[in-house]
């Protein structure tokens, strides 16, 4: 079972994602069951029970991209689900390695305050780039910046998968 | 990276500059105006291309994440947990796992062979039972098998008199929905139970325990250096003492991230489209970032490198960063020997670490005696964000603790007879020079005139000489049984193996017959071979305590390889002459370990046999499971007895002097 302070930090993140999310009967819920199933992935310590939870609340917050959510919440409820995933994924990396007898307060705190950050950082430089792009009216610059964000995203991740 | 990778990669950056050139520059743009499907039919592609690169991620992943899971099976990946000692087997395990062999399935098959096969040992074990306990003839024990009128309960009647598939009743078939234990292995707690209760005439439950069950399943990894070698297997290529993993959060947020892509391009929602742009801060984080260098220096320090056994010691451990980067997660698995188990504190620590910063954490272990060298420390660093991991093993310096055999006082007033130190010990074979009368034979040229015959010489006139039973020391060899069967955990103290009992006891008696100048050698029926022969003198005397202490046969972790016993016998047989006697210390809680008793028996030494009890339990925790085991090895106690040895039966909890001078 993951640490108190990594189980509560991902557990709220996931509530304001439902929260944020809570545009239709759908996306609630969905938000709902997420959060539960999160929830209960973390007391009974349990990765895959967590990673459903993840997994419907995705699925909130593509349903709520689709019925027309503003961006600037729908970038809020994936940075906090986000958050709460990496948060929650190391405090189930803590409970396996370390277990529930040492204090892991400090390394728990350092991660969430830096992976928030990382996050942050990525996600408003980001959304700089959107505004302008969306400000234009070019179809070419917008399909040139489609393919580069694909091509991009997909060999970062081949790299990682071979490391 | 291979060249379709990097032939995307260049695409991918030229498609990016370009977008934002045109972004900045909107005059070069306005000069390409598309319309029509020139102007819709890229964008649908590009959102249909990444539905389906998401969708082959999603299946990509869920295919490692089946390999990974049949990888975990077949070896140990789990995390250290140096805290504790590894679970030793229960002796009520080997019961508990039978039953578990017997599955509802079974009942398809033609031949049933665990249910036959379970079926026929049994009935073995109650035809011995019932003719000890009732006054029923043979015939009339097969016969109330056969019809059910041995017992009263009706499941155990139900065991040899029903089929082995019994066909089930309605109830039956509603209960097998939500239990999952076949009829058949209910049937046979039962009838064990009835069997031992009336063995014992102790009552004995149907239930097997839950510390049977839990021993059934696989063992945790305790040591460091079994968790890296467990890992070491399959693809690390690094030989030395660290390898770099990736701890595969960022899985899965490739997939989320191209199928909101995929998503918004198809129904044209520019914000769903936004949120490729956390897949790729997070890739490119774990592309960019490094790992910081593990510059980490680890001290260990003990309070008291050889205690006494019970005593707490404290261990320190401190580390250090040596290097110039700030280390934002160490997690430390301290490499705690298999024999120490820590009674306070915790093994385990985590910190994060400025240069030159320093972090101390101590526990406390328990003593018990051995030689217990520490297993490097297991350091695990991450990144701040904690997406790649590096793992290490700090071989600090040599820490090794040594706790001294305990020594049961194995004295009293009988101990001074020699033949109560060891039960039933045989006299002499030797005969020659002494005082007590053995033979008369014909002289033979160098016999010494005082053992001729003088009175028969003046009657007859014919030289003969008389021999006496020489005064002569046997030579004894301890022969303990550390297989890996032998490693039980007593079914009263659930933490050290009875293999520990059976070392003292003959440590204890060695030192007994050392001070008795009776030569005493010792071995090891074990897979790890150790030797020691027969001799006698101080030399000796320390080197069978370092011996005992230190050898790896006689440790505390459970021997895996294969092991046939009969070899080993084979080997003490050539090595040991045939007026040799020998001690088998062995809870006898499996067949081999009969046979070795009965095999040592029939090369011709002398054998006495002293078995420590696993078993032994208070009345009212027994269980079927550790009832069948005590039953099983009583039959085996008395099987030996009846073929001539002499065989101690010894509680653990009771001291050991009480059980020889009681022989």
């Amino acid at each position: 079972m993951p640490p108190l302070l990594s189980s509560s930090i991902a557990l709220v993140a996931a509530i304001g994602t439902a929260i944020v999310t809570a545009v239709s009967v759908y996306t609630v819920a969905a938000g709902t069951l997420g959060v539960l199933l999160l929830g209960a992935g973390l007391v009974r310590g349990s990765v895959n029970v967590y990673s459903a939870g993840n997994v419907l609340l995705v699925g909130a917050i593509l349903f709520a991209g689709a019925v027309g959510m503003a961006p600037s919440f729908l970038l809020a409820a994936s940075f906090l689900l986000l958050l709460s995933w990496n948060v929650g994924q190391n405090g189930f990396s803590i409970a396996r390695e370390v277990g529930s007898d040492a204090s892991t307060r400090r390394i728990e705190l350092v991660h969430a305050i830096s992976s928030s950050v990382v996050l942050a950082a990525g996600c408003s430089v980001g959304y700089a780039v959107f505004l302008s792009v969306t400000g234009s009216e070019s179809v070419v610059a917008l399909g040139a910046l489609l393919v580069g964000v694909l091509a991009l995203l997909s060999t970062l991740q081949g790299r990682m998968l071979e490391n | 990276m291979n060249r379709t990778n990097r032939i995307v990669l260049v695409v991918g950056l030229v498609s990016s500059l370009t977008g934002l050139c045109l972004v900045a520059l909107p005059s070069v743009a306005s000069l390409v105006s598309l319309s029509g499907v020139a102007r819709t039919a890229p964008i649908a592609l590009v959102g249909m291309l990444s539905l389906l690169l998401a969708a082959r991620y999603v299946a990509g992943e869920a295919s490692a994440s089946k390999a990974r899971r049949d990888e975990q099976q077949t070896r140990s990946t789990e995390f250290p947990t140096p805290k504790h000692r590894p679970r030793y087997e229960h002796p009520g395990a080997a019961f508990a796992r039978r039953l578990e062999s017997i599955e509802w399935t079974d009942r398809r098959e033609e031949d049933p062979n665990e249910r036959l096969e379970l079926r026929a040992e049994l009935r073995e074990v109650a035809r011995t039972v019932l003719a000890r306990t009732e006054q029923w003839s043979r015939t009339d024990i097969e016969t109330r098998l056969d019809d059910g009128t041995w017992t009263e309960n009706p499941q155990a009647a139900a065991f040899f008199a029903d089929d082995v598939v019994p066909s089930l009743s309605l109830w039956d078939r509603v209960r097998s929905l939500w239990r999952s234990e076949p009829v058949f292995a209910r049937r046979a707690r039962y009838a064990v139970s009835e069997l031992a209760s009336r063995f014992d005439g102790d009552d004995v439950s149907s239930d097997v325990s839950a510390a049977a069950r839990t021993s059934v399943e696989d063992d945790p990894t305790v040591t460091t250096r079994s968790f890296w070698d467990g890992r070491e297997g399959s693809e690390h290529r690094e030989d030395s003492e660290t390898r770099e993993v990736s701890t595969g959060r960022t899985r899965g947020v490739a997939a989320a991230a191209l199928g909101a892509a995929g998503l918004g391009i198809v129904t044209l929602r520019p914000a769903l489209f936004l949120l490729t742009l956390f897949g790729i801060t997070v890739y490119g984080y774990a592309r960019a970032v490094s790992l910081p260098t593990q510059t980490v220096s680890v001290t260990r320090t003990v309070s008291e490198t050889a205690p006494d056994p019970g005593q707490e010691i404290e261990i320190t451990v401190s580390i250090l960063n040596t290097g110039d980067e700030t280390l934002a997660d160490i997690r430390v698995v301290d490499g705690v020997p298999t024999g120490l188990a820590v009674s306070e504190g915790s093994p385990t620590f985590t910190t994060a670490l400025r240069p030159g910063k320093e972090a101390t954490f101590s526990y406390t272990v328990e003593a018990v005696a051995g030689v217990h060298a520490y297993d490097p420390a297991l350091v695990v660093t991450r990144d701040v964000a904690g997406v790649k991991k590096r793992e290490t093993l700090h071989q600090s310096s040599e820490t090794t603790i040594t706790c001294q055999l305990q020594e049961h006082p194995v004295s009293g007033g009988g101990l001074q007879r020699k033949t109560t130190v060891l039960p039933g010990q045989v006299r002499s074979r030797t005969k020659g020079a002494g005082v007590e009368f053995h033979s008369v034979r014909e002289y033979r040229h160098g016999d010494p005139l005082s053992r001729i015959d003088w009175n028969r010489k003046a009657k007859t006139g014919e030289f003969t000489t008389v021999d006496f039973r020489e005064p002569h020391l046997e030579t004894i060899l301890l022969v303990v049984d550390v297989r890996a069967e032998a490693y039980l955990e007593p079914a009263t103290d659930c933490t050290k193996p009875v293999v520990r009992q059976s070392v003292t006891a003959a440590y204890s008696i060695a030192s007994r017959l050392l001070a008795d100048s009776t030569p005493v050698g010792v071995t090891a029926l074990s897979p790890r071979s150790c030797w020691l022969s027969p001799g006698t003198g101080d030399v000796h005397r320390r080197r069978l305590r370092e011996l005992l202490l230190g050898e790896s046969a006689f440790s505390w972790d459970t021997p895996d390889s294969e092991f046939d016993a009969s070899t080993r016998l084979r080997e003490i047989n050539q090595r040991v002459p045939l007026d040799t006697q020998i001690l088998f210390i062995s809870p006898l809680c499996d067949d081999e370990a009969r046979e070795a008793a009965r095999r040592l028996d029939a090369y011709g030494y002398a054998v006495s046999v002293l078995s420590p009890d696993p078993t032994a339990s208070p009345v009212s925790t027994r269980t079927c499971g550790v009832g069948y085991a005590s039953l099983r090895r009583q039959l085996r106690l008395k099987e030996l007895r009846n073929a001539g040895l002499d065989v101690t039966d010894w509680d653990p909890s009771e001291p050991l002097s009480g059980v020889i001078s009681r022989e």
